[in-house]
């Protein structure tokens, strides 16, 4: 693991049920808790590695009232732009003309505007001078240059195309014929697609905008048809791959292909420079078989997008960005920051002035944190509540980390609160006006003494609390990574420790509750007064050490 | 005023002698163009020399063309050695571009920062583009185009095929030549005095 040490993981919920929550069964996740309280999350699990992120990169439903991983929500394409020309494309031109942008090209082709004869027109890259003269071409619009550029493809090549099907035919060898095998390919994966039963949502049709709500709705009403339901029953076929010709899979023959010697001639004369690059054959499918340069075909830009991200259960944005080419800003973004407390790690009696990770200048390798077996160490456990109301904290871990290195956990305080968060400024100014001895606690922390130095750690007290902060303390005993060699011999095969087991990782799981206003609410005046309780409940692991094994 | 800018007499074109210049009575030349050395010039008819352009004859004549405009801090000089330097007709040579001691064809294109290298030859309607370098004593043929990284060079098949496109190469030219006879004022009497 390359992550400095200490780190705070939290898991996403989305692994333990193996599929997302069906529509319409919100509440079932407090069920589905209530049940993972007996078990302990293991982060030595070779699963954990799946569902632990750090907070950072995790996003909030606040309708599910759950953390979302990259691996439960959806990317939406917001909208399209030209990479060049930052144009925003209007999605039903994208639609109508394919993912790319018709007016200009990866070479910066424009239309040269009636440099050619009266009402033709051609592509003319204004750097290198290549214009469509030279594969003659010419337009007889300056406009839907990709449409024209398609039928032209069209008619040079797709008439040899057809011939070349008839060949094969005759000599039942596969040829260039790109467009009629994608057809094939298309229409067997559909098939597939059809008969392995993942059934298509059935209104996805419908004129209202979310089908997802319209399938909650009609579920309600107990909506599905016979057929459909039968179909759900039945047990889905696993899809299998394209087999052969007429199922759109071509094979690689080394025949020979026709018009070889001509190539090596015009290779002879050109050399290796007029050859096309693999580069330049590999951007469109009407380049794969050019051979030359000069035989290459302009191809329009391949816009870019910009991504949304929805929940995968209720189809709520938790990601929105701008819809303006080149802002980076979003509409929506509910960062799981902004709900979720953020655990954070310290050791009691620091050994040396920590440098934090992030602030490094160069990327030097930290020195390792090492902790000893058997020797008890004292942690400073602390909880920052972004949320504007007090939230009651509790904390529970098992007594002995799970893992192969069993080692004792203890946290001395397990229920505490944690104050709102506000305005930063609130904290400076009460925090110097308040406490009077503050001007001693600022000369103490100068003179590095600090005034409660010998401050021991007691069992059911809060260590330190500030506005939005509350810290607790973390007893440790780590485990020894080798047992100790047994007196009498057992039979039992001693498990082999695998990498990164010797990790002091703690799991500790979460719950905090607190009062808000109702979503409802907010808006009445009648219901101002009532306040509903919420909680939100975790896991995460806190990385503390490396053990070190003699 | 104590720091007054420098008297006009301080000027190097002031200065140093002139060279033997041969100027058509159609061409252009701007008053703050520097023309240095001591070997011949000769400018042809419809041709513009922006103010600051550089020519310097130090080692060998210069001939320069019809139609030509040679921009702002561009060089045309045979410092280096005895090769003359010989431009064609209609050559556009853009803003920081270096011609030294070569042969550069008609309706060919220097542009922006290009260098021409000593003992080279650009051929007839070839463009350099911007930063590309031309190597020393390396022969261009016509329609080439140098570009890209590493400078490849390709043979501009739309020009040599078609009349039409190198008319609209020559007729562009003449629009800017026409635009900037507007703009630039002739120096006059500076450079045809006797």
């Amino acid at each position: 693991m390359t992550t400095a040490f200490p780190y705070v993981r939290y898991a996403c919920p989305c692994t333990e049920t193996a599929a997302p929550p069906l529509l319409g069964k919100r509440s079932s996740q407090d069920v589905e808790t209530e049940q993972d309280e007996g078990l302990t999350f293991n982060p030595h699990d070779q699963r954990a590695n799946f569902s632990l992120y750090p907070l950072d990169q995790l996003l909030f439903c606040d309708e599910c009232n759950h953390t979302r991983c990259p691996k439960c929500w959806t990317d939406e394409m917001i909208y399209w732009y030209c990479p060049h020309c930052q144009f925003d494309v209007p999605s039903s031109s994208v639609k109508s003309d394919g993912n790319s942008r018709p007016s200009s090209s990866s070479t910066h082709l424009r239309p040269d505007g009636g440099s050619s004869s009266n009402d033709s027109y051609i592509l003319h890259c204004q750097y290198c001078d290549w214009s469509t003269l030279e594969i003659d071409v010419k337009f007889s619009k300056p406009s839907r240059i990709t449409e024209q550029l398609q039928k032209a493809w069209k008619a040079r090549y797709g008439a040899k195309e057809e011939k070349d099907e008839e060949d094969r035919k005759q000599h039942e060898s596969p040829g260039t014929q790109h467009d009629a095998t994608f057809a094939n390919l298309q229409r067997f994966y559909k098939d597939q697609l059809s008969e392995s039963g993942d059934q298509p949502n059935m209104y996805s049709n419908s004129p209202y905008s979310s089908p997802a709500n319209l399938a909650r709705i009609m579920n309600l009403y107990g909506g599905l048809s016979y057929n459909a339901l039968k179909k759900t029953r039945e047990k889905p076929q696993p899809m299998r791959e394209a087999g052969g010709l007429p199922e759109g899979l071509v094979t690689y023959t080394e025949d020979g292909i026709p018009g070889e010697e001509e190539m090596i001639e015009k290779i002879k004369t050109l050399g290796l420079e007029g050859t096309a690059s693999e580069e330049q054959r590999l951007t469109t499918p009407q380049n794969y078989d050019t051979r030359f340069q000069d035989e290459l075909w302009p191809i329009a830009t391949p816009l870019r997008v910009r991504r949304g991200k929805r929940c995968r259960t209720c189809r709520q944005f938790l990601a929105r960005p701008e819809h303006k080419v080149g802002s980076m800003r979003y509409k929506i973004r509910l960062l799981a920051l902004n709900y979720v407390q953020r655990l954070s790690i310290s050791p009691l009696q620091p050994t040396a002035p920590r440098q934090n990770p992030s602030f490094q200048l160069r990327p030097e390798t930290l020195p390792e944190v090492k902790v000893h077996p058997h020797q008890t160490q004292q942690y400073i456990l602390t909880v920052r509540n972004p949320i504007f109301e007090t939230v009651k904290v509790t904390l529970a871990t098992p007594a002995t980390t799970p893992g192969k290195v069993a080692s004792k956990v203890t946290i001395l305080c397990p229920s505490f609160t944690v104050g709102p968060a506000g305005d930063m400024w609130d904290e400076a100014l009460s925090a110097s006006t308040t406490s009077d001895g503050s001007r001693r606690a600022a000369m103490a922390s100068l003179t590095g003494s600090s005034a409660d130095g010998d401050r021991q750690p007691e069992a059911g007290k809060v260590w330190e609390r500030s506005r939005n902060t509350t810290s607790v303390i973390l007893e440790v005993v780590p485990g020894a990574v080798k047992s100790p060699p047994k007196i009498v011999p057992d039979d039992k095969q001693e498990e082999e420790l695998t990498e990164d087991d010797d990790i002091l990782e703690i799991p500790i799981y979460v719950r905090a509750e607190w009062e808000a206003v109702p979503h409802d609410a907010a808006g009445h005046a009648d219901h101002k007064g009532e306040r509903e309780s919420r909680e939100f409940a975790y896991w995460c692991v806190l990385g503390v050490a490396r053990i070190t094994q003699t | 005023m104590t720091t007054r800018p420098a008297a006009p007499s301080s000027r190097p074109s002031d200065t140093t002698p002139r060279p033997p210049l041969k100027i058509h009575s159609l061409a252009i030349v701007a008053d703050r163009a520097q023309i240095t050395g001591t070997h011949p010039i000769t400018i042809g008819p419809n041709t513009i020399i922006h103010p600051h352009a550089r020519l310097r004859a130090e080692k060998a004549p210069i001939t320069i063309g019809a139609n030509c405009s040679i921009s702002e801090k561009a060089l045309i000089s045979t410092s280096e050695g005895p090769q003359e330097c010989v431009i064609g007709d209609g050559v556009d040579i853009q803003g920081d571009a270096v011609v030294e001691g070569a042969r550069v064809g008609d309706w060919s294109l220097i542009e922006v920062g290009a260098k021409v290298e000593r003992l080279s030859a650009v051929g007839r309607y070839c463009k350099v583009t911007a930063l590309s370098v031309v190597l020393p004593g390396e022969v261009l043929g016509d329609f080439v185009v140098v570009f890209g990284e590493g400078g490849r060079r390709r043979v501009d098949g739309s020009l040599k095929g078609s009349e039409e496109m190198r008319g609209a190469r020559e007729r562009g030219q003449g629009m800017m030549l026409e635009v900037l006879g507007k703009l630039i004022v002739d120096g006059g009497v500076k450079w045809r005095g006797t």
